[in-house]
């Protein structure tokens, strides 16, 4: 008893001392052996990275008993899968080899054996009819690797929004995993080709980025050729023909309104809107030269900005606006070159070998896509605003007329080979997965849209 | 009682002063401490060679003898194969559903039931440092290759006079090892071997440029079999939790877990065990 209690009375004392040393020794040790130890870990520099797309999992999405939400839930999956793998930056595991259904969104994924198939995320979703007609649909994005979910959202919709609703959880997706806004919940324009090639029907037309949901826009009586989307409304300009005459035209898509733009002396062509949508820049022809024009779309006042005797056309603004790339053949033959926004400061930036056109300058502002033409074929390429890192994405017998996605990640742009119809086709900046966008016609000049409001 | 307390209290001061004063007076001065650098003990060129090293260099095989395997090429970019979309064959459908109320998605609270993604509280970070040259391309030739770690010791120690500074590694602490009398310090070779393994796991979106410039550390300790325990990121202050230094964050750290079990030579399981320090910074390169 009085051992123990001797023991008790001790014990304060004990815990005090040992108390002490413990603080003594965590204040000393942290400013020594700490650091040290840190310092002396070894280094990996991890500069290269794979060139492979991160592998997914994108199962069906559950539907419970209900046959149609059911059925809704894989059209879902199908068509996040088919937006995911189109940027290059996925890679969807096929679904065939997948470890396990998920039931709902309660079921735990069995996360080591999504592992063992490479999976480095996995979407987990479901769909459910509610009482009002209306779909709930829900999902989750996991990292396989620490089981955590990275995203999580839930979204009502008419049970026909449904396709719009895939798109915008693969937009979620998409920046959950890179961190960039995605481009999926996004449209094209483009024109439309039909009839034989000496009585061609060229109809301005608008798809979903991936080609559904597609609809003619203008009638047919009047060609129709570059169509550009406003960057903040819901218009485009094009060019088309007043009395055999190329003319710049806005078109209101909401209300089918139509308005020829300027009464220029001379034909106007490859119009382009401004970052803020209130300009639009554009090429007039007469007297055998071609200079670059601006228009302010309120005052309907324009000004000129190139002069010179040759051939200045194909302007695009950088996305603050401030500078304008385009080409000319000034040095004798087709080359960029760039200016500040009031047409002062011109220079060139491409110096290769071949013809440069169609400049048209990254969202982002680090690339400006174009054509290039060069010992009889067409490449569809990109480069940095001073000219620097050129990289050719996409060749063949004709490629024309790059368009950037509004994430500026991804470019549309028209292909046609020899014998062949002409096709809208989309590449990543990687130059990893080209495809053609399908749709009821031949198709050409494409135009990408801001994502949708 | 009071004796006892004093005894005690003498006994604890004792202790601290032993720990205060004592334990530095242990250990090896600056002079003593060989200039941190890492011995070339094979030429090797980082790409096709470094699969076969890894895989001699696997705990598993006991044989120390790193054996020049014939190495399968390293993996080739697989584009996923494109699906088309299904066409739809509508020319003239009826006008597009307006994005009605579900477009600017409601959210409900049933869906994201778990906490997002973890994210740490801001650390105490270091400034990393710029990076440094990899030791692919060593500048000094070697004089001859060594064929056993007997022999690859006694080479490493006449090199000890010319150190070669282009690579961080820990200090050399002369210490009998589980593997026999083998330097637990990395090798360049280790060193590759492990840069490899892990850069063939580094799956960075789009070609890495939207990350050029971003530069985050991740310590990283494993098993002695080399399986990926613990994870930590130490974030670039400058840049916090900005979306895309986020996602280039989680890019590393996925890269190393899923780079698990990483390659452990034998006899060097303390070091990983201990931590090893992945410096990831892209500079636009891709291993193709």
């Amino acid at each position: 008893m009085i051992h123990t209690r001797r023991f008790r009375d001790r014990l304060p004392i004990r815990m005090l001392c040992v108390l002490l040393a413990l603080c003594a020794t965590a204040v000393l040790l942290p400013a020594g052996a700490r650091t040290a130890l840190a310092q002396d870990m070894p280094t990996v520099y991890i500069d290269r990275h794979s060139a492979e797309a991160l592998p997914i999992a994108v199962p069906a999405f559950a539907g419970g008993a209900d046959p149609l939400a059911a059925q809704t839930g894989s059209d879902i999956a199908n068509v996040i899968t088919n937006d995911l793998n189109g940027s290059g930056d996925f890679r969807v595991i096929d679904r065939n080899a997948y470890v396990e259904t998920l039931p709902s969104m309660e079921a735990k994924p069995n996360f080591p054996g999504w592992r063992a198939l490479s999976a480095r995320a996995l979407v987990q979703g479901e769909v459910s009819a509610q009482p009002d007609g209306r779909l709930k649909v829900a999902f989750r994005l996991w990292d396989t690797g620490t089981g955590e979910q990275i995203v999580g959202r839930s979204l009502m919709t008419q049970q026909d929004n449904w396709r719009r609703v895939a798109h915008i959880i693969a937009d979620e997706i998409y920046k959950a995993i890179t961190g960039e806004a995605g481009y999926f919940d996004s449209r094209i324009v483009y024109v439309a080709e039909s009839g034989p090639k000496n009585n061609r029907v060229k109809r301005l037309a608008i798809m979903d980025q991936d080609g559904a949901n597609n609809r003619i826009l203008t009638s047919g009586d009047s060609l129709v050729l570059t169509p550009r989307f406003s960057p903040t409304s819901q218009e485009i300009t094009y060019l088309s023909y007043y009395n055999n005459t190329p003319r710049v035209y806005l078109f209101n898509i909401e209300t089918g309104r139509r308005e020829m733009l300027g009464d220029f002396p001379g034909m106007t062509f490859a119009p382009r809107f401004s970052p803020d949508g209130n300009k639009i820049v554009l090429s007039m022809a007469k007297d055998g030269r071609t200079d670059i024009w601006v228009m302010d779309l309120r005052s309907r006042q324009s000004r000129k900005l190139t002069d010179t005797p040759y051939i200045d056309t194909s302007p695009s603004y950088s996305p603050d606006g401030q500078r304008i790339v385009f080409n000319s053949d000034r040095s004798g033959a087709q080359q960029l070159y760039i200016m500040n926004a009031d047409g002062s400061n011109q220079q060139r930036i491409s110096f290769g070998s071949g013809r440069y056109a169609t400049p048209v300058w990254s969202p982002r502002g680090d690339f400006i896509a174009f054509t290039k033409m060069k010992g009889g074929r067409f490449y569809i390429g990109v480069m940095r605003p001073d000219g620097g890192d050129e990289r050719i994405l996409s060749e063949g017998y004709l490629v024309e007329g790059p368009s950037w996605s509004p994430n500026g990640r991804v470019l549309t742009f028209f292909r046609q080979e020899a014998g062949a119809g002409v096709r809208v086709c989309t590449i990543d900046l990687t130059g990893r997965v080209e495809r053609v966008v399908p749709t009821p016609t031949e198709a050409s000049d494409p135009a990408w849209s801001p994502i949708l409001p | 009682m009071k004796r006892a307390f004093i005894l005690s209290a003498l006994f604890h001061l004792a202790l601290l002063a032993l720990l205060i004063l004592g334990v530095p007076l242990h250990l090896p001065t600056r002079d003593e401490i060989p200039e941190e650098s890492f011995e070339i003990v094979d030429l090797v060129e980082i790409g096709d060679e470094n699969t076969s090293l890894s895989e001699a260099l696997r705990p598993k095989e006991k044989e120390p003898e790193p054996e020049p395997v014939p190495t399968p090429p390293p993996p080739q970019p697989q584009p996923p194969k494109p699906e088309p979309p299904k066409p739809e064959p509508v020319v003239t459908p009826p006008a597009r559903p307006q994005p009605p109320e579900p477009a600017p998605p409601q959210e409900t609270d049933d869906a994201p039931d778990e906490a997002p993604v973890v994210q740490a509280p801001p650390k105490p970070v270091r400034k990393p440092p710029e990076p440094k040259p990899q030791p692919q391309k060593p500048a000094q030739p070697t004089p001859e290759k060594p064929k056993t770690e007997s022999s690859l010791d006694a080479w490493m120690k006449a090199n000890q006079e010319t150190p070669d500074k282009t690579q961080e590694t820990p200090r050399e602490v002369p210490s009998p090892t589980r593997g026999g009398r083998i330097s637990e310090k990395l090798t360049a070779t280790d060193l590759a071997a492990l840069k490899y393994h892990v850069e063939k796991e580094w799956r960075l979106p789009g070609d890495g440029y939207a990350y050029e410039g971003m530069v985050v550390e991740v310590i990283v300790k494993t098993t002695a079999t080399g399986e990926v325990l613990s994870v930590e990121a130490l974030r670039d202050p400058t840049l916090g939790y900005d979306p895309l230094y986020q996602a280039f964050v989680s890019s590393a750290e996925r890269a190393v877990r899923f780079a698990s079990p990483l390659p452990v030579p034998p006899g060097k399981e303390s070091v990983y065990e201990n931590g090893i320090r992945f410096q990831f910074s892209p500079r636009g390169l891709s291993l193709r």
